[in-house]
C-alpha cells in the first residue's frame, strides 16, 4: 500500500468499480432485453395456443420458461408445458431414438421404442382435447408413423432379402433372423391376424427349399441329408411347420435313390441309402424309406439269382454295394465259396499267387468232388485241384514233359480205364500240328498215359484213340491208339477214313468222306461234269438231267472213269446241255486212285 | 575559498506551508520545488488542493459508480420487469440524491480529502522532498548555488530539519550576502550549537540586525562559551549590542547585556541609556544601577550623556 499515493489508490479503486460497472451494466441491458423477450415470448405463446397451433406454442412457452431472466408468467408457462411439453418430448424422444437405433440396427430398442409410442398414442388419443390436437401435430412434425413404417420395412426387407439370397450362414443366424423378424410389429407385415407369421414362415419356406434345391443341384445327398437334418431341427427351433420340408426332401431323395438304381450304380444306392437314413428320425415311414427296403429287398434277391445263375462277380458286388445297408458277409463268404467252385481256378490262385496259369479245365461233381479244376501254370507245372463241401482245395501236382506250348487243356477221363481223371493236352509239335499228352490222377500223383504227336487225335470209343498222321508209327495214316497194361495209349492200327458210295447217293453224304467211280461227262467250272440221273420230262417233251461237279488238283479227261475220294461240301450254278442254269453239288476230290 | 556572488529569486509565498506541496500525476512523486514541471517524466505538478479536489470528484464519481453498481445488482436480482425497473428508479434517485448531497457539503469533503491525503501520503511526501534534497545537493555538487538554496529554502519552509537548516546554512556561508537578498536566520537556528550558522549568523548581523530575533539572541547566550571559543568576545559583544533593538529584548536579555555594558560603543550605550530613561516605570533590574554607575565613571564629561548624570 506504500506504494501507491491516495490519488493512484482512488484512480484505481474508480477505474476498477467503473469496469465492474460496465460489465454489470451490460449484464443488466442483457436481462432489460431478455425480460422483455421473455415477455414478448409469452405472448406470442398464447396467441398461437389460442389459435390452434399447439407445437408452436409448446415450443414458445419452452423458450419463454428457458428465459430465465425474470420470473414472470412463470406459473402459467409451467402449467401449459406440463400439458404439452411430455407430449412433445415424449415424441421427439421416441423419433430421435428410433432414428439412432435404426441407424444402429438395434431392432430390439426399436421395438421398445415403437412400444413406448403406441402406449403414449392410446393414452393421448383418450385424453383431453388439447393432449389429442398436441399429439397428433406432433405425429403430423415428427411423421413418426412413416419413420417407422420405413424402419421396420426396410429391417424386414433386408432380412428377407438375406433369406431369399441365401447369405445366412448357420442356425444361429437364421433363429436370429427369425426372433429379429418376429420382433417386428404385426401392423408392417400387412393386414390379417397371421399376416406375420405366414410370411416368416413363408420366406423361411422359400429360404430352406433354395437350399436343399441347392443342394439336390450339387448331388451331394450328404450335403442334402446334413442340411435337412439342420432344417429339421432349425424348423423345431423356430417352432415352424415341416412337412414341406419332409415332402421336399423325399422327393428329391427318392429321385436320387432312383436314379441309383436306374444306373445299376448300387454303391452309390446304399451309400446314398446309408445316408439317407440318418433322416429316418425326421421322416420315418416316407416314400424314399419304403423304396430303400424295396430295393435292398430286389437287389438281395438280384444277387441271390445272380449266384444262382454263376454271376458270383455281380452277386458279390451287390452284396459288396450293400453293406452299408445291410449285414451281407454271410452271403458273400457263401457266394465266394460257390464262385470258387465255379471256377476253382480261382482257388489255385489263391495258393499259388506268384503262379500264372496259361491253361485251365474244369468239372464240377466229378470224381466225388464239388469241383475240380486241371491248370497248367506257364512254367510248365500241372496242377489238379479238387473242392469237397467247404473244405480246403486238395490239389496235386506235376509237371509237362516234352511239351512247351499247351494250346488246350481239358478233362478226358474216357482215357482212363480205371475212372481216374486224366487231364488231356494239346500241345505245340515240332513234327506235326499237334502233339498230344494225357496225365492221369492217381493217388495224389500224375502218370503220363498219352504222348503222340499227330495232325490230329479223336476219342474213336471208350479207350480207343483215332491218330491221324502219327509221329512214328502210323505215319502218313489216320492209325489207332490204345492203353497197354498200365493204362497207357500206344499205336495198334491204321484207321480207314472214307465211306465208298455209289455216285448217284452223293446227295445223302453232304459234308462226308467218300470213295465212289464215277464218268467225266464234261469238263465245266475248272471241273469235271458228271451225270447222276437223266428222266424224260412228257409235259416239256425234254430230257432232264442231275449232276454233280467234281473239282479238285486232279487233271480229268472227258468220257473216263474215276475212282475219287473226297467229300460233297457246296453247290454250284453251272449251264447244262439246254442251255439252262441248273445248281449242282460240288464234290471236292482230295485223292485220285 | 571565495564567495560566490549570485542572484536569488524572490520567494513564493502561501498563505499555508502545505499548499507548497504538489504532486506528480504519472511519477506519482510529492514536490515542493519552484517547478512547474517533473524533472522525472516532464509532467506538469498539480498542487496540493487541486489534487485534493481531483480525489474529492473521483471518490465521488467512485461512489456514485459503487451505488450504480448496487442498482445494477438489484436489477439482475429483480425476479419480475415490474421489480427491475423499480430497483431502476430507486437506484437514479439515490445516485443523483447521493451527488447534491455531497456537493452540498463540498467543502468539509475537501477539507477531510486533503487531511486524508497528507495523514496517508505522509511518507510519499517525505520521499518526495528528500528527492528534492537530492535535487539541491546535486545542485551545490554543480555548484549551482543559486539553484541549490532556492530549492533548499523551500524546502525549508515546510521542514524544520536541523539537516534542513545546516545544509541551506552552508550553502548561504558560501555566497555573497546582500541586503537585498530575502535572507532569514530565525527559522535557520538548528537544535544544537552550529559553527556555520553562528558564522552565517554573525555575517547576517552585520548586513541586517533586524533578522537577529529574539530566538537567535537566546541561541547565542546558550552557547556562548562556543561562540566566544570559535569566534572571540568580540562576536558576542555584538550580539549583546543587537539586542538593544528593542525595549522588549533589553528586558529579556538584561543580565547578558549587564556583562557587555563595557564593551559596547557609545551609540549603543547611548541608546541603551536613552531606553532606560524612557521607561523609567520599567523594572529594569540591576541594568539600571549599573547603566547609570558606567555614566557616571566614563562618560560623565560627554555632553550626550549630560542629561543621565543627576
Amino acid at each position: 500500500m506504500f506504494k501507491f499515493t491516495v490519488y493512484r489508490k482512488v484512480n484505481m479503486s474508480k477505474n476498477f468499480f467503473l469496469l465492474i460497472l460496465v460489465i454489470l451494466l451490460a449484464v443488466v441491458s442483457v436481462k432489460i432485453i431478455m425480460a422483455h423477450q421473455k415477455i414478448a415470448t409469452y405472448n406470442e405463446a398464447v396467441r398461437l395456443y389460442k389459435s390452434g397451433q399447439l407445437v408452436a406454442a409448446e415450443e414458445k412457452f419452452h423458450d419463454a420458461k428457458l428465459n430465465i431472466s425474470v420470473s414472470d408468467h412463470n406459473k402459467d408457462i409451467n402449467l401449459m408445458l406440463s400439458i404439452l411439453s411430455p407430449i412433445r418430448e415424449v415424441m421427439e424422444d421416441i423419433d430421435g431414438k428410433a432414428a439412432d437405433y435404426n441407424k444402429e440396427n438395434d431392432l430390439e430398442s426399436l421395438v421398445s421404442m415403437y412400444e413406448r409410442w403406441q402406449e403414449s398414442q392410446k393414452k393421448w388419443v383418450s385424453g383431453t382435447s388439447v393432449q389429442k390436437d398436441m399429439y397428433g401435430e406432433m405425429v403430423a412434425l415428427t411423421q413418426i408413423d412413416q419413420d417407422m413404417k420405413g424402419y421396420f420395412s426396410s429391417i424386414k426387407n433386408s432380412y428377407l432379402d438375406k433369406l431369399e439370397n441365401g447369405t445366412v450362414d448357420g442356425i444361429s443366424v437364421e433363429e436370429e433372423i427369425f426372433n429379429l423378424l418376429n420382433k417386428i410389429p404385426t401392423e408392417y407385415y400387412g393386414k390379417g391376424l397371421n399376416a406375420k407369421t405366414t410370411k416368416i414362415q413363408t420366406a423361411f419356406q422359400k429360404y430352406y427349399e433354395a437350399k436343399i434345391n441347392k443342394m439336390v443341384a450339387t448331388k451331394s445327398v450328404s450335403a442334402v441329408v446334413d442340411e435337412g437334418n439342420r432344417q429339421f431341427s432349425a424348423l423345431r427351433g423356430l417352432s415352424m411347420d415341416s412337412d414341406w420340408l419332409e415332402h421336399a426332401l423325399d422327393k428329391n431323395l427318392l429321385k436320387v435313390v432312383k436314379a441309383a438304381i436306374d444306373k445299376k450304380d448300387f454303391n452309390a444306392f446304399a451309400e446314398s441309402a446309408t445316408t439317407i437314413k440318418k433322416l429316418e428320425a425326421n421322416m420315418n415311414g416316407t416314400d424314399v424309406f419304403t423304396y430303400i427296403e424295396e430295393a435292398t429287398s430286389e437287389l438281395l434277391a438280384k444277387a441271390e439269382s445272380l449266384t444262382a445263375a454263376n454271376k458270383y462277380e455281380n452277386a458279390i458286388s451287390i452284396y459288396e454295394a450293400l453293406k452299408p445297408l445291410e449285414d451281407t458277409a454271410e452271403l458273400i463268404a457263401k457266394a465266394n465259396l460257390a464262385w470258387d467252385k465255379y471256377e476253382p481256378i480261382r482257388v489255385l490262385e489263391r495258393l499259388y499267387p506268384g503262379k500264372e496259369f496259361s491253361n485251365v479245365v474244369k468239372e464240377s461233381n466229378r470224381w466225388g468232388a464239388d469241383s475240380v479244376v486241371a491248370a497248367i501254370s506257364t512254367d510248365g507245372g500241372i496242377y489238379y485241384g479238387r473242392l469237397t463241401g467247404e473244405e480246403a482245395m486238395a490239389v496235386t501236382e506235376g509237371s509237362v514233359e516234352g511239351a512247351t506250348v499247351i494250346n488246350k487243356l481239358a478233362f478226358q477221363s474216357s482215357l482212363s480205364t480205371s475212372d481216374f481223371p486224366v487231364l488231356y493236352f494239346d500241345a505245340k509239335s515240332s513234327e506235326r500240328k499237334h502233339h498230344y499228352l494225357a496225365y492221369e490222377v492217381r493217388a495224389g500223383s500224375m502218370v503220363k498215359i498219352l504222348d503222340v504227336e499227330a495232325d490230329q487225335l479223336t476219342v474213336d470209343s471208350n479207350h480207343v484213340l483215332l491218330v491221324d498222321n502219327p509221329f512214328g508209327e502210323g505215319e502218313g495214316e489216320i492209325a489207332y491208339f490204345e492203353p497197354d497194361g498200365n493204362g497207357q495209349y500206344q499205336f495198334t492200327e491204321i484207321k480207314v477214313d472214307y465211306v465208298d458210295i455209289e455216285v448217284e447217293d452223293i446227295a445223302n453224304y453232304f459234308g462226308k468222306k467218300v470213295r465212289f467211280t464215277a464218268f467225266a461227262d464234261t469238263l465245266q467250272n475248272g471241273g469235271a461234269l458228271v451225270t447222276l440221273s437223266e428222266t424224260f420230262n412228257d409235259s416239256t417233251g425234254q430230257w432232264e438231267k442231275t449232276y454233280a461237279l467234281l473239282k479238285g488238283e486232279t487233271h480229268f479227261i472227258v468220257y473216263q472213269n474215276f475212282t475219287v475220294i473226297g467229300m460233297f461240301n457246296s453247290y454250284e450254278d453251272i449251264i447244262d446241255e439246254n442251255g439252262e442254269s441248273v445248281r449242282v453239288p460240288v464234290f471236292q476230290v482230295e485223292e485220285v486212285e | 575559498m571565495a564567495k560566490h556572488a549570485i542572484q536569488l529569486s524572490k520567494k513564493k509565498r502561501t498563505k499555508y506551508r502545505f499548499q507548497k506541496l504538489k504532486m506528480c500525476k504519472k511519477c506519482n512523486r510529492y514536490s515542493v520545488l519552484k517547478d512547474k514541471a517533473c524533472p522525472e517524466c516532464g509532467s506538469t505538478f498539480m498542487g496540493i488542493e487541486g489534487l485534493a479536489h481531483s480525489i474529492f470528484k473521483k471518490r465521488l464519481f467512485t461512489e456514485a459508480i459503487r451505488i450504480l453498481i448496487l442498482v445494477c445488482i438489484g436489477i439482475i436480482a429483480a425476479p419480475t420487469v415490474k421489480a427491475l425497473y423499480l430497483s431502476l428508479i430507486t437506484g437514479m434517485i439515490f445516485v443523483i440524491v447521493y451527488i447534491i448531497l455531497t456537493f452540498a457539503f463540498i467543502k468539509s469533503e475537501y477539507f477531510t480529502e486533503l487531511k486524508k491525503i497528507l495523514r496517508v501520503d505522509l511518507r510519499k511526501i517525505g520521499a518526495g522532498i528528500q528527492f528534492d534534497s537530492d535535487l539541491a545537493l546535486e545542485d551545490v555538487r554543480e555548484e549551482k548555488l543559486a539553484a541549490a538554496y532556492e530549492k533548499l529554502r523551500e524546502i525549508g519552509d515546510l521542514i524544520y530539519s536541523d539537516q534542513v537548516k545546516m545544509r541551506r546554512v552552508m550553502v548561504l556561508n558560501d555566497i555573497v550576502l546582500r541586503r537585498d537578498m530575502e535572507l532569514e536566520l530565525e527559522s535557520l537556528i538548528p537544535s544544537s550549537y552550529d559553527k556555520d550558522f553562528v558564522k552565517y549568523a554573525l555575517e547576517v548581523l552585520k548586513i541586517n540586525r533586524a533578522l537577529f530575533t529574539k530566538k537567535c539572541i537566546a541561541y547565542f547566550i546558550h552557547y556562548r562559551d562556543a561562540v566566544i571559543r570559535d569566534f572571540g568576545i568580540e562576536s558576542l559583544s555584538a550580539v549583546a549590542g543587537t539586542t538593544l533593538r528593542m525595549k522588549l529584548y533589553i528586558l529579556e536579555f538584561s543580565e547578558f547585556i549587564e556583562e557587555f555594558l563595557e564593551y559596547f560603543p557609545k551609540d549603543r550605550f547611548l541608546r541603551l541609556c536613552n531606553i532606560l530613561q524612557a521607561n523609567p516605570d520599567t523594572d529594569w533590574g540591576s541594568l539600571e544601577e549599573r547603566a547609570k554607575r558606567l555614566v557616571e565613571m566614563k562618560y560623565h564629561y560627554d555632553p550626550d550623556f549630560k542629561r543621565f548624570v543627576s
